[in-house]
């Protein structure tokens, strides 16, 4: 059973440009997300991902 | 020196007569047994009342729902208990649903962390029975079902019954589960075992028999199950006193303070300023201004979290950085995750760079922490 309605899904990059999280809207919450198995919202994220039902866009350039 | 205990009687929880050994103290933890987190649903740190699946009123409960067209519903934390407890958790229907469906499916929910498990040898020749315990009430009578799911290796479910049989009446539940031999739950973080107290279930769900220990079959997860709850508004459901422990018998639930409820809760949640704030502005310590537009803000957690956790925000402008002079965030983003410690990155304009700045949750915002199994 999915619990999670994820509406949107962004990467998040530091200083150095390498992602370090995912900003997402989740059963309508505003959320940041790491990039860590067994974080539910991120297994549940690249569950998504990876049935094809849910696209993570690139962060915005600095 | 040698002392006697002198009693006149012995009670049980449910206020019949016990004896020594049905207290169950030779072969259970005299303290804490009870691996149910918040089981007198003392702690809502989201808030007290939530029209949402998922975790939305008290802590460590979640309400689940499944295949229902009309069905809308409150859960909340509430102040109707039985004698000696002072909350419980509700679902109220609001709008009911007007015909079963056989993909029907509503549950309250609560994950045990599986390295919090492993004394009862799930897998091994040792593997130990366990009882659950709680008070519950109901405006539907009949047959409820509570069902017990494991993921580790292959997947293992068992259901049991117990029945409702007065409506708007709190009553006592003890069901024991006999041990599982088969399959070992893993000594991590990850979830071991969850509870699913079925209220409303479709055809599908009942359609096997799974009162013994079995390979999940989500066909039996609601075997036995005849309720037809949530079939009229102002049907609902309370639930209080929720006890697990090792062993055949039921002890007395075993009440902990609010403190140490809280500390438990907050190795899976932890709310800063939500549902509960004593002035306007919130603030969540000291940060620095990394450049003009940038401002990092470390926060220490203690207890630790199961896991790395999610940052929740009520919106992107939720905080206020000062640094001399105040500017509201356009962004809030996780630098960094550990179950110790979380570094927010978050984002504005005008900062000084270099310097130190207050970081502050404006009014009634609030951010939150969620390592939730």
């Amino acid at each position: 059973m999915n619990e999670m309605n994820i509406t949107s899904a962004q990467y998040n990059v530091n200083l150095e440009g390498a992602n370090v999280s995912i900003n997402a809207t989740i059963n309508g919450i505003e959320m940041s997300i790491p990039l860590c198995e067994g974080n539910r919202h991120y297994d549940e994220i690249m569950r998504q991902v990876e049935a094809g039902t849910l696209t993570i866009q690139e962060a915005d350039s600095e | 020196m040698s002392s006697i205990i002198k009693v006149d009687t012995i009670q049980l929880a449910d206020g019949t007569a016990g004896t020594i050994e049905n207290l169950g103290l030779a072969t259970g933890a005299l303290s804490h047994r009870n691996l149910i987190i918040n089981g007198a649903m003392q702690v809502a740190q989201r808030g007290t009342s939530s029209t949402s699946t998922g975790y939305g009123s008290v802590d460590r409960f979640k309400l689940l729902k499944e295949g229902l067209g009309e069905f809308a519903f409150t859960q909340s934390q509430d102040t109707t208990s039985p004698d000696l407890f002072s909350h419980s958790f509700k679902i109220d229907t609001t709008t009911p649903e007007s015909a079963s469906g056989s993909g029907d499916l509503i549950r309250v929910a609560q994950n045990i962390e599986a390295q919090n498990l492993q004394h009862l040898g799930f897998g091994t020749s040792a593997a130990k029975s366990f009882t659950v315990s709680f008070w519950v009430r109901s405006s539907v009578t009949g047959t409820y079902a509570i069902h017990f799911y494991r993921p580790d290796n292959t997947a293992r479910n068992i259901t049991a019954n117990y029945s409702v049989s007065s409506a708007d009446t709190w009553e006592y539940k003890t069901i024991t589960i006999v041990g599982d031999t088969s399959q070992v739950v893993n000594n991590d973080n990850g979830e071991g075992m969850t509870l699913y107290w079925v209220l409303r279930a479709g055809s599908t769900f009942t359609a096997s028999d799974a009162s013994s220990w079995e390979n999940w079959d989500y066909t039996g997860l609601a075997y036995g199950h005849t309720a037809d709850w949530g079939s009229a508004t102002g049907n609902d459901f309370y639930l209080t006193g929720v006890q697990l422990e090792v062993g055949s018998v039921a002890t007395p639930f075993e009440h902990r303070s609010y403190s140490e409820e809280l500390a438990r809760c907050q190795r899976y949640y932890r709310s800063y300023s939500r549902g509960v704030r004593d002035d306007n502005i919130g603030n969540l310590g000291t940060g620095y201004d990394v450049n003009t537009t940038l401002c990092d803000i470390t926060l220490l957690l203690s207890p630790r979290m199961r896991t790395a956790p999610t940052l929740e925000y009520s919106s992107a402008a939720a905080i206020s950085i000062y640094d001399g002079s105040g500017h509201t965030t356009t962004a809030i983003v996780l630098d960094g995750s550990k179950t110790e410690q979380v570094l927010i990155r978050n984002t504005t304009s005008g900062l000084t760079s270099n310097v130190a700045a207050t970081v502050n949750l404006i009014n009634s915002n609030y951010i939150a922490l969620d390592a939730e199994l």
